[in-house]
């Protein structure tokens, strides 16, 4: 009897810490993973419904990232996650979930409550690119409200230094020349870097393949090897690589050029109509009431101006583009119109 | 050139001898044991977590050598669950479950568990060094291989692992396919469309590989277990020696340098990683070894293998981060988020401009395989007690581990029903005497041989030749006929110069 009371206590004794050290390292997500794990979903925590509206928030906020860590996503998150505390009073917590370029993300928010307490990174490949090539459960416009726009991530053309051309002109005429011959890597299928060379290819009226990757990273280890001709992918994943002469560069994908690569002309400069946005926004579920939406906006946008959320942000090379509310719904908007447009006129 | 390196390591040793940088290296390597150890949550979400609180540390130095830490401890700590209860905490620890709790189960727990922490002592100590020297020869060898090369490469290990099925062929490919159509299952990786997914919001993710593994083994074992006995569970109480013999540490040599080697080629190849290169180590050693039959009932060559591979491909990993400047996983493209937030650029470039921090990198790593060493096993002995202690409790701690480590992997109960679905589904196969192992092979090498099919055909413009035509996808696919065909006819010429 003794020994079976021993054994019960060492057990739930190392019960308790794994069970600890799982909530940890999912950073207290535990509150979820923890009761979810014992009990039926059911059960999931239903925070403060009854909770006056002026108190919030009274508990932590979940921040959910749509894709995997580590992509510029996951980075701009994590830094406002590192921040936000001290404007909203409470912890917001940075809860991945990939799967399906994010339709994964979005399809399980339409069930979270109107309350605050879940929020999303949106406004990217989700809400642009993925509602138009395939059916999807949500939609990006009226089923989620945007509350601010932290960053517009600059994409780069990027080709192998041996080949001959030095602008998007002599790119296109080759182009233009061998019709499928010229192929670059995206990290990707549905993602935006795929679609800014289907933009490119409309515009110009070439035939540039655009190759998926698994990641941004292989493909520009086969763009460094010559498999492909070149990459699309953020100004600063090729920069190390451009830095030591193994890229070019040919163009930025912006309204304006990039501060890392001031030199560098934007795709418009060089008169090819095709920018199409990469936004990092937040949004909660539609009928979030006004004054919750409010108080994150606030605690956002305080956030975003903070200095120590600037100096992460410049240390990730990343360029603060804020916008709010509906003019951040607005500028996703026209970037779903362009890639509905695109998938039109390539539609064979 | 050698001076250089002697000259840059003695460097970032003395950086090393500081409290603050050992602790940071001490507890980014325990971290990352626990990690390992436990089904779920993996290296790239536990450095992801991590980056803010490395950050604020602030120097360069002590936050990443502690994300390193991580990255490379997690390789140790799938050991000790694998072994103990058979439960891969990440999926490069599959085949040290397979081979490892049998051992457990005949009583060479000890051996099973330190003769794995050596070989990958071994494993991750050379990996470094291979890393310190040749990083930026090796760093074009990623880059020359292609699309083309890697589907070759992809058939080639099909083709070294399709012998691991057991007894009978037809249900190892029968397996295999299984395998590779499970792997389909989700968004096209090239087109976008969804494939199998029979509109579920189940499905349209696909099927993450590790509720598949913990589900086969974990959870499918502890009902073989209750199916067999009455109301006491037989779990082995024994561990025998920990302390391996000369003869054991003999025998595990050449298993632990093959297992090395596979894996260091393995991690420096974008997108292969610690799983595939368990998995070929496993492979080769059944090639190797002079009693392949005990394959799956508790070979120690197997495991020491898988073991050593994992561990160095690690350190292979780090190849096309530290001399491209470009991560080819997701846990060093977290990695490389921590060199940017430090204002560190990776790449050729970092070893001239910030030579202290890039050696102190990689004296740390040295530094950190010696800690994992002494922690993964003067802790051994704890851990049996820990386990013999629980006895009665050790089929719930496996579920409740299993449940909540599945559920953090994305945050989702999806996977948790996938992880029961295949428990059933293992548990049925295993009594039919289907050999899970392919299945498990398909799914993983499926993905990335059909992404890397369907890119060699983008290149060609849809001509099929050019898998022939490259010279070296030409050698992978000659060398994989030729393990294909290579048996049989050396078995039927054989037989012919006896009679």
């Amino acid at each position: 009897m003794r020994k079976h009371k021993k054994a019960g206590f060492v057990m739930s004794l190392v019960l308790a810490s794994m069970m600890a050290i799982v909530g940890c390292s999912t950073q207290n997500t535990s509150n979820q993973s923890t009761t979810t794990a014992a009990t039926p979903p059911k059960e999931a925590p239903a925070p403060v419904e009854t909770a006056p509206k002026d108190t919030f928030p009274n508990g932590p906020v979940n921040l959910i990232v749509p894709f995997g860590p580590g992509g510029s996503a996951d980075l701009a998150a994590r830094a406002i996650a590192a921040t936000v505390p001290k404007y909203l009073g409470q912890a917001v917590i940075v809860v991945n979930k990939p799967g399906a370029s994010g339709e994964v993300a979005h399809t399980d928010f339409l069930k979270e409550k109107p309350d605050g307490y879940n929020m999303i990174i949106s406004g990217n490949s989700p809400s642009t690119v993925v509602p138009n090539v395939r059916q999807v459960k949500y939609d990006p416009f009226t089923d989620f409200e945007f509350l601010v726009r932290i960053t517009n991530s600059r994409d780069a053309v990027f080709v192998n230094s041996q080949k001959e051309w030095n602008t998007m002109e002599e790119l296109i005429e080759h182009a233009r020349a061998n019709p499928g011959k010229v192929q670059l890597g995206t990290s990707g299928t549905g993602g935006i870097d795929e679609f800014i060379i289907r933009s490119i290819n409309r515009a110009e009226g070439v035939e540039i393949v655009p190759m998926p990757f698994n990641s941004g990273g292989e493909a520009q280890i086969a763009a460094v090897g010559g498999h492909v001709d070149g990459f699309v992918s953020s100004v600063v994943s090729g920069k190390p690589a451009l830095d030591s002469g193994q890229l070019k560069i040919l163009a930025v994908n912006a309204d304006t050029r990039d501060p890392n690569v001031p030199d560098v002309l934007t795709l418009k400069e060089q008169g090819i109509e095709a920018a199409l946005n990469n936004n990092i926004a937040i949004a909660v579920p539609k009928g979030t009431p006004k004054e919750i939406k409010d108080k994150l906006i606030s605690a956002l946008k305080q956030t975003i101006e903070d200095e120590s959320f600037i100096s992460m942000a410049k240390k990730l090379n990343m360029t603060i583009d804020y916008l709010e509310g509906d003019e951040v719904k607005n500028k996703v908007k026209e970037d779903y119109d362009l890639v509905k447009e695109v998938l039109a006129a390539t539609k064979k | 050139m050698i001076e250089g390196i002697m000259s840059g390591l003695l460097d970032g040793f003395v950086h090393l001898m500081n409290p603050s940088t050992i602790l940071f290296i001490l507890i980014g390597v325990t971290v990352g044991t626990l990690i390992g150890a436990l089904p779920g949550v993996g290296a790239s979400a536990a450095t992801a977590i991590l980056l803010p609180v490395a950050f604020s540390i602030g120097s360069a130095g002590d936050g990443l050598v502690m994300l390193a830490g991580i990255f490379y401890g997690s390789m140790y700590g799938g050991t000790i669950t694998s072994v103990l209860l058979r439960t891969p905490g990440e999926t490069a620890s599959i085949m040290t479950s397979i081979e490892g709790y049998p051992l457990y189960q005949q009583g060479k727990g000890g051996l099973a568990l330190s003769l794995a922490a050596i070989g990958s002592f071994v494993a991750g100590t050379v990996g470094v060094v291979a890393l310190t020297i040749f990083a930026p020869t090796l760093a074009k060898m990623a880059a020359v291989l292609g699309p083309v090369e890697m589907f070759s490469l992809i058939l080639l290990s099909m083709s070294l692992v399709s012998g691991l099925g057991g007894s009978s062929i037809p249900k190892s490919l029968i397996m295999i396919a299984l395998g590779l159509l499970i792997s389909t299952i989700g968004q096209d990786p090239i087109e976008g469309v969804m494939r199998l997914t029979f509109d579920s919001r189940l499905l349209i993710a696909g099927i993450e590989f590790l509720p598949v593994i913990i589900g086969f083994f974990a959870i499918a074992n502890l009902v073989t277990e209750l199916d067999q006995l009455s109301d006491t569970m037989d779990f082995p109480t024994k561990i025998g020696s920990i302390v391996p013999k000369a003869k054991d540490l003999k025998d595990a040599a050449m298993p632990t340098t093959r297992g090395t080697i596979i894996g260091f080629f393995c991690g420096i190849l974008p997108g292969v990683g610690a799983t595939i290169s368990s998995f070929l180590a496993y492979a080769t050693e059944k090639r190797f070894s002079k009693h392949p039959e005990k394959f799956g009932n508790g070979a120690m060559d197997g495991l020491v293998g898988a073991e050593s591979a994992n561990n160095s491909s690690t350190a292979g990993s780090m190849v096309p981060l530290m001399s491209l400047g470009i991560p080819g996983s997701t846990t060093t493209a977290v990695l490389m988020a921590g060199f940017l937030m430090y204002g560190l650029q990776p790449g050729p470039l970092l070893f001239e401009r910030h030579p202290e921090v890039a050696w102190t990198l990689i004296a740390s790593m040295f530094l950190g395989n010696v800690m994992l060493l002494v922690l993964n096993t003067v802790t051994i002995p704890f851990f049996v007690w820990v386990v013999n202690r629980c006895q009665p409790f050790i089929a719930p701690i496996v579920v409740t581990l299993s449940v909540a480590g599945v559920y953090t992997l994305q945050n989702s109960m999806v996977d948790v029903w996938l992880m029961l679905v295949f428990a059933i589904v293992g548990y049925v196969l295993e009594i039919q005497n289907y050999p899970l192992v392919p299945l498990i092979l398909g799914i993983v090498l499926g993905s990335i041989g059909e992404m890397s099919f369907r890119q060699g055909l983008i290149m060609s413009q849809g001509d099929f030749t050019i898998f022939l035509t490259h010279p070296i996808s030409a050698f992978f696919l000659a060398t994989a006929v030729i393990m294909v065909f290579a048996p049989r006819v050396y078995k039927k010429m054989r037989k012919r110069t006896i009679t």
